[in-house]
């Protein structure tokens, strides 16, 4: 075993309560001054937390297939299918969205402006071109292999992304459709 | 200084909701409320698909309007900063920073009370039990569609109206998508070092969108739709310049659920925008229309976006 497994199964076991006191204390050093163990310790507090106190075992075992039949099905579909006129043609099922191909629409490209805080001020542009940022692809759904699998159009890519930051202002979700920018690209990793 | 939620606090929310009854209308006005007004940071669970993600998310409201943060916490750190109508996007995979403005981000759909009522008339609203979620008791409010143009929903709003658990639900009521807060700390003030994100940005290529045109007066629009589902109405109407391509994008909503058209002139890549496609909890359907490709993206049902985009026409 890697020593870098080696600390991540220690974690784990701290997690748990079933490493010594001397252990712990090395532990805590050890994350204390890395910063991926200390993301992995607060990932596993997250997730315990969820599972613990919100996700009843049971319902989080199966929520996955649940999710996947509910896809799969779409019942709310089933009673209108006058409405769906094109429901006999074959869905596009896209993993998940990524943002940087979206870029390559803009057709603008600024400078960083070192005055500039991020959300609080306007970066400064400095010409108009093309980028040549690369169009990332994105990979297929990782729990459905048989699924047929799609790689986005960057055009598309962009509606996706454009609605779900429009989104925000006609939901009562706050950064909900945010999340799903962020969080749906995650699966390309 | 930071005031996070005590047990003190928990109890005296408990008692709130326990000794104030409020109908499912007047909890949807306080998360409208709450939404807007709150400071608060916390950790939630998103989970979609086969997949559960973590994040943290930032809300700050003062004088200076609205500024909100959130952050992946699995995987590389992306993160997205909202001040006011200015959104910064950070991609550290990519080293992009996304910069563009969004018109009318600050508008909460349920700020009027008018909106309210024309929202009970398409969705069963239910007050739930009080359950705890990261800590808080919640209430759950239950909204049943009335219709197949719309998924369900359930919620589980804290005293002070933060939406602490969402789920969205099909016709049967299997949750396709659910987000959840772990933890979350309402706080007077956010401190500076939160709200900001701590990736040094130095080498990275940034991008800004041009702000798009609203287009206030119809008339402008060459576009209507025909055969809108009752309850939905448009929330706004963009005209962007992207690349050498025009973009025309109409925002609709029936207060929950939120539908996107784009229109733009066809090209070389118009088909891979055609037919039905998914991704994650959002549905969409792309058509030609002329020399135009019509796309809707929504999170409703198939159907839903299907109708729509084979009504939108062209003005006479």
């Amino acid at each position: 075993m890697e020593k870098s497994d080696k600390i991540k199964c220690q974690v784990s076991s701290f997690m748990d309560g079933e490493i010594t006191e001397d252990e712990v204390s090395l532990l805590c050093k050890r994350i204390e001054n890395d910063q991926a163990l200390r993301e992995r310790w607060r990932d596993y507090h997250v997730i315990s937390d969820a599972l613990k106190q919100q996700l009843p075992v049971q319902e989080n075992i199966d929520i996955s297939q649940r999710i996947h039949d509910a896809l799969e099905d779409e019942p709310a579909l089933s009673g209108n299918r006058k409405a769906a006129s094109n429901s006999h043609t074959v869905i596009k099922r896209f993993s998940g969205l990524a943002v940087a191909a979206s870029v390559a629409i803009l057709g603008v490209v600024v400078v960083l402006n070192t005055a500039v805080q991020p959300g609080g001020g306007e970066p400064t542009v400095l010409a108009k071109s093309t980028p040549d940022t690369v169009v990332t692809q994105v990979a297929g759904l990782s729990n459905n292999p048989s699924a047929t699998q799609h790689t986005i159009d960057p055009r598309l890519n962009k509606y996706l992304v454009d609605h779900s930051e429009y989104a925000v202002s006609a939901s009562v979700h706050g950064m909900l459709p945010y999340a799903r920018i962020v969080g749906q690209q995650s699966v390309r990793e | 200084m930071l005031r996070v939620c005590s047990l003190s606090l928990l109890l005296l929310c408990y008692t709130a909701v326990s000794a104030q009854p409020m109908d499912a209308l007047a909890w949807l006005q306080k998360i409208g409320d709450a939404q807007k007004g709150l400071n608060y940071h916390g950790t939630f669970v998103y989970a979609h698909d086969d997949q559960l993600e973590s994040m943290m998310v930032v809300h700050s409201s003062s004088a200076e309007g609205e500024r909100e943060r959130l952050v992946h916490l699995n995987g590389v750190a992306r993160e997205i900063i909202r001040n006011n109508d200015l959104v910064t996007s950070i991609f550290p995979e990519e080293k992009v920073v996304l910069v563009a403005h969004r018109n009318n981000l600050a508008t909460s759909p349920f700020i009027q009370p008018e909106s309210l009522k024309v929202f009970e008339k398409y969705y069963s609203l239910s007050l739930g039990g009080e359950e705890r979620i990261a800590g808080i008791v919640t209430q759950r409010i239950d909204f049943k569609p009335k219709d197949v143009y719309r998924y369900g929903y359930r919620f589980w709003v804290s005293p002070e109206g933060l939406l602490l658990r969402s789920d969205l639900l099909d016709g049967d009521g299997k949750a396709i998508e659910r987000i959840m807060f772990t933890d979350i700390h309402l706080v007077d003030q956010i401190p500076h070092e939160l709200i900001s994100p701590n990736i040094d940005l130095t080498d990275y290529k940034w991008y800004r969108q041009a702000p798009p045109v609203t287009l206030d007066d119809a008339g402008k629009s060459r576009w209507h739709i025909t055969a809108l589902p009752d309850g939905f109405s448009l929330k706004s109407r963009n005209l962007r310049e992207e690349g050498a391509s025009q973009v025309e994008h109409l925002l609709i909503s029936d207060g929950l659920a939120s539908i996107s058209i784009f229109i733009e002139k066809g090209d070389s890549s118009t088909a891979a925008r055609v037919g039905e496609f998914r991704v994650g909890a959002l549905n969409g359907f792309g058509r030609l229309l002329g020399d135009y490709v019509v796309v809707v993206v929504g999170d409703v049902p198939l159907a839903t976006v299907t109708l729509i985009a084979e009504s939108v026409a062209e003005n006479d």
